[in-house]
């Protein structure tokens, strides 16, 4: 009897965190688009409702009755797992993400977070790993010459981040003197307790992790329009096609953002100056300057060759996180 | 603890059946309206000279793979080493330092090697 109160509980709790994902999604797309067309001086989506308000419902529509065309000659069934293998553990980050501390209401106790397991940094990063897998079956399924160009780069850009965010990560950890999530909060209190200020080149390490694996722009190779067309979705059509951008630009993008105020923004902590809504306040306020913070480099900032990224990966990122390491090391035992 | 491990999986189950409906739901509502060119792979407005795509792939993509492989393991290794070291760091900080950074020394050496050899090389 308590085992079904605990599943209806988990099971109204997740459905309000995947819908309530989606939604904002949705608006998020709006943001980007606005935000891009005034970056590039035109309005952006206009008619669609109030200043276009509307729009995403409308893309939401359109992408559900388009055609679900399959080509002639693909693997099928890797065809539509590879939507999934994209979009399930991108999502699934989000199961690990804590929104604050447990409160209390009505005589109830209420988490915001789904689960806050001992490992879930590790957990985020090996969703964050597997979500490689949809974009390389993506375009090997595909068998068309520029999904499959796209799906390879893309996935040689991600090895060479991967390793490099891992070892960044080490610093946090270090630091905090755990894997979880919550405590990694709790260990930074105050403005100057942030661990932004022991760990600028993790963060800047982690930072370009991000762009790479949500394909922004300075890293997008994977679609570089101009050589590949759509790169590795550019014979996906309908919910299949619309569940990429969804899961890569929008899902991971908020959650790898939410993962950075955690690590490195010190999450919710702030001054109690909204009352008990203050640690939500904090937390969406940090993730949404994060998220802008994105959007503004993938909007301003010109493409780099696929040789170059895949060289600053392995050449920089990676001997600035072992020496991340040592200097974290110091930190740690001065500190005491 | 297990709790949460069910959360997590019970999170898994939803996302995942909310995909799938997506696709079904995709596959109810449109229209399907066959056209004899609709299922043609894309290419530029030539007619397609490579029936499949799946042949032989570039050597460096492979030896990229093989990085990852020893990289991540190592990686691998390094965690648990920081997830205890600022406790152990209090009672015996020279033995934990020590130990770690001959670790992470050998790995250092290896990397320079492939760094050498031009493994880390985009050719």
């Amino acid at each position: 009897m308590e085992l079904l109160a605990v599943t209806i509980g988990i099971v109204i709790k997740s459905l309000i965190f995947i819908i309530g994902m989606f939604l904002l999604a949705a608006y998020l797309t709006l943001v980007e688009r606005k935000f891009a067309g005034h970056v590039q001086q035109r309005p952006g989506p206009l008619h669609v409702g109030f200043h276009g308000l509307l729009q995403p419902i409308a893309d939401a529509l359109k992408v559900l009755t388009k055609e679900d065309i399959v080509p002639n000659f693909v693997d099928k069934k890797l065809f539509y797992l590879a939507s999934l293998m994209a979009f399930v553990p991108a999502i699934m980050i989000l199961a690990v993400i804590p929104f604050g501390e447990p409160i209390k209401l009505f005589g109830l106790e209420i988490k915001p977070y789904i689960s806050d397991v001992n490992v879930a940094l590790i957990l985020a990063l090996a969703f964050g790993s597997i979500s490689i897998y949809g974009v390389i079956f993506a375009g090997w399924a595909s068998n068309s010459k520029y999904p499959m160009i796209g799906g390879l780069r893309k996935a040689a850009v991600l090895i060479g981040y991967e390793v490099a965010l891992g070892f960044a990560l080490v610093g946090p950890i270090m630091l905090a003197g755990s894997f979880s999530l919550r405590e990694i909060v709790e260990a930074q209190q105050g403005f100057f307790g942030a661990f932004i200020w022991y760990q600028p080149l993790a963060f800047v390490v982690y930072l370009f992790s991000v762009l790479a694996e949500t394909g922004r722009t300075p890293f997008d190779v994977q679609e570089a329009e101009a050589e590949l067309v759509a790169g590795y979705n550019t014979e996906y059509s309908g919910m299949k096609f619309g569940l990429f951008p969804l899961a890569e630009w929008y899902i991971a993008t908020f959650v790898l953002s939410a993962l950075a105020v955690i690590l490195f923004f010190g999450g919710w902590n702030g001054p109690h100056i909204f009352g008990a809504l203050s640690p939500y306040i904090w937390f969406l306020t940090k993730l949404f300057l994060v998220f802008m913070f994105l959007l503004w480099v993938h909007w301003t900032l010109p493409r780099y060759r696929v040789d170059q990224i895949t060289e600053i990966a392995w050449k920089v990122m990676l001997p600035l996180t072992f020496l991340n390491i040592f200097i974290t090391a110091g930190i740690v035992i001065l500190k005491g | 603890m297990s709790e949460g491990y069910f959360a997590i999986l019970i999170f898994f189950i939803i996302s995942t059946a909310l995909g799938i409906g997506l696709l079904i739901l995709n596959r109810l509502i449109a229209p399907k309206i066959p056209d004899p060119l609709e299922g043609y792979p894309y290419e530029c407005g030539v007619p397609l000279y490579d029936k499949t795509t799946w042949t032989s792939i570039d050597q460096k993509y492979y030896l990229l793979g093989l990085l990852l492989v020893l990289f991540d393991l190592e990686a691998a290794f390094v965690f648990p080493w920081a997830y205890v070291f600022k406790y152990i760091a209090k009672i015996n900080a020279v033995f934990i330092v020590t130990e770690m950074f001959l670790f992470l020394l050998i790995l250092i050496l290896g990397y320079v090697y492939a760094w050498k050899k031009g493994a880390l090389r985009w050719q």
